[in-house]
């Protein structure tokens, strides 16, 4: 079902565009430039963010230290899914072959992947549109948000098991 | 941002030039530069496509006016004079397409929502209550059913690959309630 959306909503976009005499093809192409230019502005603020999550994940830094009991494999991936979604999947995955996806942390993992963002690096990009620096109070809020998510995915876990 | 940023590449540095060699931080360095330049060209790929699509939505006076429609839904976390008429078409599609769980449109939506509150926005250094609650609802998850975490669970073998779904929606709105909360009480100080 839920591969149709995609599709289906392309559709409806094409279809009400040639309903209302729209010139869609030009305007695809138009929106198209735009999106160019979007990604020329946001790329140095993704290549800040890729140096140091790699520099984190090959330097092990994470896998050293431990907080409140949470040690090796969940921390890494705590402090790593706010900066980066693609190092993130990669501990996940790396979770799920040496401990398995039906574990405690195996279900901690998936469900704290599944329901935080990459909190760091969406607050980047979108306040590099507007070139805004002071950013301190929505990255306190995001970041408690996370706190509270993975708060909440250790509760939830422990009730399931 | 600059704080964050300048931390983790001081305590990376230090940490492995003292414990391990120095070569890895050139190494390391060398590898996230090759693989940001890859990750740009998948990210550049989707965005472009995406970025065209919603420029024929937005010009279609039906579905721009659904789409104002579904913002009613959300006014409630805004502040009325910050949102033009414009903002609130982009904030309604970009709701509407991280609940389907199509991330790269909800980046193209995202990215001209906060340009739309800009143009709203008094003080241009400074963020508006309406632009700090659109980011931090982006700094949320809202997918609606995690596709990716499933099949990732089915491909190693996870006995029941769907019994996330609950959990992960539950997480998700706590999340969100949390920081938004959390923005709101920071604000009064803030102003």
């Amino acid at each position: 079902m839920s591969n149709y959306i995609v599709p289906l909503f392309i559709l409806i976009i094409i279809i009400v565009g040639i309903f209302e005499r729209r010139n869609v093809y030009s305007l695809f192409i138009e929106g198209a430039k735009e999106g160019l230019k979007t990604v020329y502005n946001i790329f140095p603020y993704i290549f800040a963010i890729t140096i140091i999550s790699g520099l984190i994940n090959d330097t092990k830094i994470l896998e050293n230290i431990s907080i409140f009991g949470i040690t090796g494999n969940l921390l890494p991936l705590i402090l790593m899914k706010p900066l980066s979604g693609g190092a993130s999947t990669s501990i996940v995955v790396d979770i799920f072959k040496n401990i398995g996806p039906d574990t405690f942390i195996g279900l901690v993992a998936s469900i704290l992947m599944a329901s935080t963002e990459t909190t760091l690096y969406v607050i980047s990009i979108l306040s590099s549109k507007v070139k805004i620096k002071d950013l301190k109070i929505v990255i306190i809020a995001g970041l408690i948000g996370d706190l509270a998510a993975v708060i909440s995915t250790i509760i939830i876990v422990n009730f399931m098991l | 941002m600059s704080f964050i940023w300048s931390t983790f590449l001081i305590i990376c540095i230090v940490f492995s030039c003292i414990f391990l060699s120095p070569q890895v931080v050139v190494e390391s360095i060398s590898n996230s530069s090759k693989g940001a330049i890859e990750n740009i060209f998948v990210i550049a790929s989707m965005l472009i496509f995406w970025s065209g699509m919603f420029n024929i939505l937005s010009n279609c006076s039906f579905l721009s006016k659904f789409a104002k429609k579904v913002y009613n839904f959300f006014s409630f976390l805004f502040k009325k004079e910050e949102v033009s008429e414009k903002a609130k078409e982009y904030i309604s599609l970009n709701i509407i397409s991280n609940l389907m769980g199509v991330g790269n449109a909800a980046t193209v939506n995202s990215l001209k929502g906060i340009e739309e509150l800009q143009k709203n926005n008094r003080d241009k250094k400074k963020l508006n209550r309406s632009m700090a609650t659109f980011i931090v609802l982006n700094t949320a998850s809202m997918q609606i059913i995690p596709t990716s975490m499933i099949s990732l669970r089915t491909l190693y073998n996870s006995q029941n690959p769907s019994e996330i779904i609950l959990p992960v929606i539950s997480v998700s709105v706590i999340s969100l309630i949390v920081a938004l909360i959390s923005l709101r009480i920071m604000w009064r100080y803030y102003e």
